[in-house]
């Protein structure tokens, strides 16, 4: 392995370990204060991607602006959503299983008939076109902003999470919902709070890709499966667990499908999965 | 004692009455219709009744398994290959391709069923797709991702030659009503109690001296030995299997048969497989019916089901009877 190929394995490792994080952190963050598991995230992440291509590409407004517009519209959407539907079956696995399932077939749909079938490109905006020389490695100025924005938004949300108010209280209610509701929290409220920003961070991850590959209806199946393995590999509902399992299966994905190929890549994320649970069944730094 | 017992015949009259008419109609259904087409969807039904009524048996444990589909393809494979490379016989091929899959499922099963909840769900959903991979990498001896082709149809039995639709259809409903009667029994016996014991508390069930491993493992088995059966079936029915026709989307399907129409129920998994895959033959007579937007109407139904319906779709008669009761009390 040549040193080029080494630190363009590296910084795609970084970059999609980091985008898996935003999706991740989004469903361990419902997870952790609904107890339901929302398989239509997905759906979430293409939609922020269509947000981004809508508000960039379409209407020309610069880079940040539409990231911030597609992060706040599927935001709002996720709190209509978690409202309308999840709601009545928080702590309930089967039930919310099936809603996902027709969110899924809805969402999906829905994109197909307003947008078509056809991929759409986002071109890479003027600023972050090219490359930077380090020595004699390569690495793209697109690939590295979209790192420093998703690290960005990871700490953010740290930040959000143990400093701020209605963060800690989230937290509260995640450790043990009665007694945060016995001192006044709402957990009405922090469960749209979570969905909100989880459905914000998705369309996050979903508006970084939208340039680097293309938008159509089903780009949403494959990243969010990987941020399950993500999730489960980490710990459901553990932070700390997301960022480690976003980093291990960016990594592993990326160096072993430069090595070996796609197929054996993906095989290997399953296999080390299936592994982790065999000797820890609720994840590296989960609890039951 | 007599009397306990008269009331429940007449209670087993009632329940099994409306099975009864379903059967005849089932019986007589390729008689009375020329449209190959009806005959091919009732067909499709009863398989997917056996996956799902199987598959209701893990999840009665308390256990979401997404990986139901590849076990059905495991006994599609050693059926198939059983078939085309051994020539064995179809009706050794067909058993032999459901101990294959609950084989499988003990291994497996004394392996990832310690692990609970979304976990099991989403490790499954692993365990299936490396299995899916496997065939698709192993070009030796499972033909890569084009599969396998020409599985023979089943060898003729006492006197009835298997190759026309119709012959695979009554054979597709004599394997249904089989497993229905087999897991029937399963859940009125002693196992089908501890089964649904381990579901609503297992800690509780573990502390009064249950093995939850070995009965876990039990009905995860039992469950993929029916998987592998159909997939067998399938397998001589379609003449050709390959790795996409047993993907973690169809076992995702399957989950949602056994919820929608009930998993409280034995005759959930029936009743959610008879209307879910009927929708789309019903909505498809429309006139101007745009099948694009299928999917926004089944997925809207399934939704609604739960919010309006929470046990699912094999409740409607209860809640029609409560809703007749009360209005003949408000009238009295």
């Amino acid at each position: 392995m040549t040193s080029q190929l080494f630190f363009q394995a590296l910084v795609n490792g970084v970059m999609s370990g980091l985008i898996l994080m935003l999706i991740a952190l989004g469903l361990t963050l419902v997870f952790g204060i609904m107890h339901i598991v929302n398989f239509a995230h997905g759906e979430l992440y293409m939609l922020g991607a269509f947000g981004f291509w809508l508000f960039f590409a379409r209407i020309n407004f610069n880079f940040f602006l539409s990231l911030v517009l597609s992060m706040t519209t599927i935001g709002v959407l996720g709190i209509i959503i978690e409202r309308s539907f999840f709601k009545p079956f928080r702590g309930n696995l089967l039930p919310s299983f099936i809603i996902s399932i027709g969110l899924i077939m809805i969402l999906q749909t829905s994109a197909l008939l307003v947008f078509g079938i056809k991929d759409k490109s986002v071109s890479t905006p003027s600023v972050l076109e090219g490359v930077i020389r380090i020595g004699s490695v390569v690495l793209s100025k697109e690939r590295l902003v979209v790192i420093l924005i998703s690290a960005a938004l990871v700490v953010l949300l740290y930040l959000f999470l143990s400093r701020s108010k209605p963060g800690l209280a989230m937290r509260a209610v995640a450790q043990d919902g009665e007694a945060a509701a016995l001192q006044g929290i709402s957990i009405d409220g922090a469960s749209s709070l979570a969905m909100g920003i989880g459905c914000a961070l998705a369309a996050a991850a979903g508006s970084l890709m939208a340039p680097i590959f293309y938008v159509n209806c089903t780009i949403g199946a494959v990243p969010v499966m990987k941020a399950f393995v993500v999730i489960i590999l980490g710990g459901m509902g553990s932070f700390v667990g997301s960022i480690i399992g976003g980093f291990m299966v960016g990594f592993v994905e990326s160096f072993a499908s430069t090595l070996l190929g796609g197929p054996v890549a993906a095989m290997m994320i399953f296999g080390i999965l299936v592994l982790v649970l065999i000797i820890r069944p609720t994840g590296l730094l989960g609890h039951d | 004692m007599i009397k306990k017992m008269r009331i429940n015949s007449i209670k087993n009259i009632k329940t099994f009455f409306p099975l009864f008419l379903l059967l005849i109609f089932l019986v007589l259904m390729p008689r009375m219709t020329q449209s190959v087409y009806y005959v091919r969807v009732l067909l499709g039904m009863f398989y997917l009744v056996v996956l799902s009524a199987s598959l209701r048996l893990v999840v009665k444990t308390g256990q979401l398994s997404i990986a139901h589909y590849a076990f059905m393809g495991t006994g599609a494979y050693t059926s198939a290959l059983l078939l085309t490379k051994l020539g064995w016989n179809f009706w050794m091929a067909l058993p032999a391709g459901g101990l294959m899959a609950a084989l499988l499922a003990i291994v497996l099963g004394y392996v990832t069923l310690r692990i609970k909840g979304a976990y099991f769900a989403i490790a499954t959903f692993a365990l299936g797709e490396v299995i899916r991979m496997a065939w698709v990498e192993w070009e030796v001896p499972f033909g890569g991702s084009s599969g396998i082709k020409s599985i023979p149809s089943p060898d003729p039995l006492g006197g009835i030659v298997f190759g026309s639709i119709s012959s695979f259809y009554y054979l597709g409903l004599s394997l249904m009503i089989c497993a229905l009667i087999v897991l029937y029994r399963l859940e009125k016996s002693r196992y089908g109690l501890t089964f649904s014991a381990i579901a609503s508390a297992d800690d509780l069930a573990e502390t009064v001296g249950i093995n939850i491993m070995n009965y876990k493992v039990l009905a995860f088995s039992i469950a993929s030995f029916f998987a592998g059966l159909v997939g067998a079936y399938y397998a001589s029915l379609q003449h050709y299997i390959s790795p996409n026709d047993f993907t973690a989307g169809q076992s995702l399907m399957l989950i949602v048969f056994v919820v929608v129409g009930g998993v409280g129920s034995f005759w959930g998994p029936l009743v959610g497989v008879f209307i879910l895959e009927g929708l789309p033959v019903v909505l498809k007579n429309i006139p101007n019916y745009d099948p694009k937007v299928e999917p926004i109407i089944y997925g809207g139904f399934l939704i609604a089901v739960m919010l309006f319906l929470p046990e699912g779709l094999v409740g409607i008669p209860t809640r029609i009877r409560a809703m007749l009761e009360r209005r003949r009390s408000a009238a009295q």
